[in-house]
């Protein structure tokens, strides 16, 4: 008998419908060292949107076969949603070049989003490896009146490889980009303090997670926190081994690659250790992509 | 007049000719929480592949995408039969689907090929099974029974013996000799086949210099497989013609991709990597495929299969209207 995770009869529908939209583009801005914000109107989808789900894109003009899949960085007035992402490839490449009016297929909301049921935390600790910045912004702003303290870690070097030859890249984005964001989340309450691996005025020298880990040894505010962390895996991996050491509770977005985004392919599998040591893969587009830290697998990637 | 669309697969009379693959569509439940899916535009769900015990499935990354096309490597993760059998399938009994079901068997030995097939057979709601011997996803089996005629022959005759339902072969492209594999099917007792499964890609990531997948390999579907689709189609109706109806797939996304492949031999057609992104194409396709047969004069959809092969071509239209 498979462990209960493997049981695709628990995996059917949260009940959530899924939309198909197609999203007018009403904002667009390419912004420098390869990023973008994105806004759509896709009032189906951003009425229904929760904190951390996210939504499947199609790249336009047929420039990629599959579809994107992107965490929702803000919704407005129930109307529109807003992506912000790095132009990594085929399909981000396209989708920075539309223009206010195109219109973009999308489907969502997809994934299981933030637990926000329940006791919420004291503090509430949120860490960013690069755009992973993204979809924590919808869980700052849930949590911004729930929780006593609200503390966001960014790190801006580790999925940024061309910094180490042109180090405009780098601070095109700690500079515009990360500054915008970080007034977003600002605006919400949040303390922020940025990590480079670069000395650099008034941000943390190090990985974001040794930012965390400096938090967490020093600052009684630490002692109740959860943490909420979304980034690159081995980034994640440290943050999870941070909170298991110091006993919190940590849940993590994960961004897999993907294929069909709605359950049936089972492409973006995510290994969990299962309890007894029964290994299970997951899906990150139904079960996830928010995973308590605690069950997932580190170890296998 | 509309042409007729319906066809009949191995017994099974189903109300379009477009089906779903196994492995794109899981076990009919996941695109049903599209706020606009219907079964209704699906002639039959071909479910996810089906083994003995529960399958872990391969590491990931388990997918790739390639140029008009996709490597997928799921190493035919799922919850085994008995769990598909004892739970997935009386749900959806219970949910009111009425598309026709079809199970995916698949396994290491010819042994759990048969204990699979025993099982489905005692489930009310499966219209018929697919025998999987081309999945190039899993170490054994799979693709090791696909490959050639004897051992193809073996596992159909083997299952043939243990089901009073239909069966249909899938095959694969990744053999030179895939003619004789459906012969030898067909002489088992195959009533149709699926023809094809993917064919099997590597991707090389440059920055590790590593091979993308956690299983290295994957299997290629999507657009850019289409000609070699439509070409084992072709070949396989010319070798076998009428004698079992061939399931056309591979790389179909619209009604003129459809119509390539029933003209090459098919009476029904699969859309699976598609869906991802469309998960309308089913409903598209079948009503596009209508104008085709209508443009062409074509009053019911078995008029026009394997209608390529006519040598007087360019007369086709006029004699079949």
């Amino acid at each position: 008998m498979g462990s209960p995770q493997m049981d695709a009869s628990k995996h059917v529908a949260s009940g959530q419908p899924v939309y198909r939209e197609p999203a007018r583009v009403v904002a667009v801005s390419p912004l420098p060292g390869g990023h973008c914000r994105l806004r759509l109107r896709a009032p189906s989808i951003a009425a229904a949107v929760k904190p951390g789900q996210f939504v499947n894109v199609s790249p336009p003009l047929d420039s990629a076969l599959l579809r994107r899949p992107f965490g929702v960085y803000r919704t407005f007035e129930q109307t529109d949603i807003e992506l912000l992402f790095k132009l990594v490839g085929r399909g981000t490449l396209a989708l920075a070049k539309v223009r206010v009016g195109d219109e973009i297929d999308i489907i969502g909301p997809l994934g299981n989003g933030f637990d926000l049921s329940g006791k919420l935390p004291d503090t509430a600790v949120l860490v960013a490896g690069g755009f992973g910045i993204a979809p924590l912004h919808p869980l700052a702003l849930a949590l911004r009146d729930n929780v006593a303290r609200m503390f966001l870690f960014v790190g801006t070097e580790e999925d940024l490889p061309l910094e180490i030859s042109d180090s405009s890249m780098r601070l095109s984005f700690v500079d515009p980009e990360v500054t915008v964001a970080l007034t977003d989340f600002e605006a919400l309450g949040a303390t922020s303090r940025v990590a480079t691996l670069r000395e650099r005025p008034g941000f943390f020298r190090g990985l974001v997670t040794d930012l965390l880990e400096e938090f967490l040894h020093g600052s009684e505010a630490a002692a109740n926190a959860k943490i909420y962390a979304c980034g690159p895996w081995a980034m994640l991996k440290r943050t999870a081994a941070a909170a298991a050491e110091h006993g919190l509770p940590c849940d993590v977005l994960l961004e897999e690659r993907m294929g069909c985004g709605i359950g049936a392919c089972m492409s973006c599998a995510v290994r969990l250790k299962g309890k007894g040591g029964e290994a299970a893969y997951v899906r990150a587009c139904v079960e996830g992509p928010v995973f308590d830290a605690a069950v997932i697998d580190w170890d296998a990637k | 007049m509309k042409p007729d669309l319906r066809t009949t697969i191995a017994g099974i009379e189903m109300a379009s000719p477009v089906v779903v693959p196994s492995g794109t569509f899981g076990f009919g439940e996941d695109f049903a929480r599209f706020s606009d899916f219907s079964h209704a535009d699906i002639g039959a769900i071909f479910l996810k592949g089906t083994t003995l015990k529960p399958q872990l499935g391969n590491p990931p990354p388990r997918v790739a995408e390639t140029p008009a096309g996709m490597l997928n490597s799921i190493g035919l993760q799922n919850p085994g039969v008995d769990v598909v059998v004892n739970e997935i399938l009386p749900r959806l009994a219970k949910s009111g689907l009425d598309t026709p079901l079809i199970a995916n068997v698949a396994g290491e030995t010819i042994d759990e090929y048969v204990a699979v097939a025993r099982r489905f057979s005692e489930a009310p709601n499966i219209a018929a099974i697919e025998v999987n011997i081309s999945c190039p996803n899993v170490r054994r089996g799979g693709l090791a029974f696909g490959a050639a005629p004897e051992a193809a022959f073996e596992v159909i005759k083997a299952t043939r013996a243990v089901t009073r339902l239909p069966i249909i072969a899938k095959l694969t492209p990744n053999t030179a000799r895939i003619v004789q594999v459906a012969r030898a099917c067909i002489d088992a007792g195959a009533d149709a086949l699926s023809l094809i499964n993917t064919l099997v890609g590597m991707v090389i990531d440059v920055r590790s210099r590593r091979p993308l997948l956690g299983n290295k390999t994957g299997g290629l579907s999507g657009p850019a497989i289409k000609p070699v689709a439509v070409a084992k189609v072709y070949e396989v109706f010319d070798a076998v013609g009428h004698r079992v109806p061939l399931i056309g797939m591979g790389g179909i996304s619209n009604a003129d991709d459809a119509y390539e492949f029933v003209l090459a031999g098919a009476s029904a057609v699969g859309i699976g990597t598609a869906l991802f992104s469309n998960h309308r194409a089913p409903r598209e396709v079948a009503a596009g495929l209508a104008v085709r047969l209508e443009e062409a004069r074509f009053r019911r959809l078995s008029d026009a299969v394997g209608a390529a092969h006519n040598e007087r071509r360019w007369q086709t239209t006029d004699e079949t209207a």
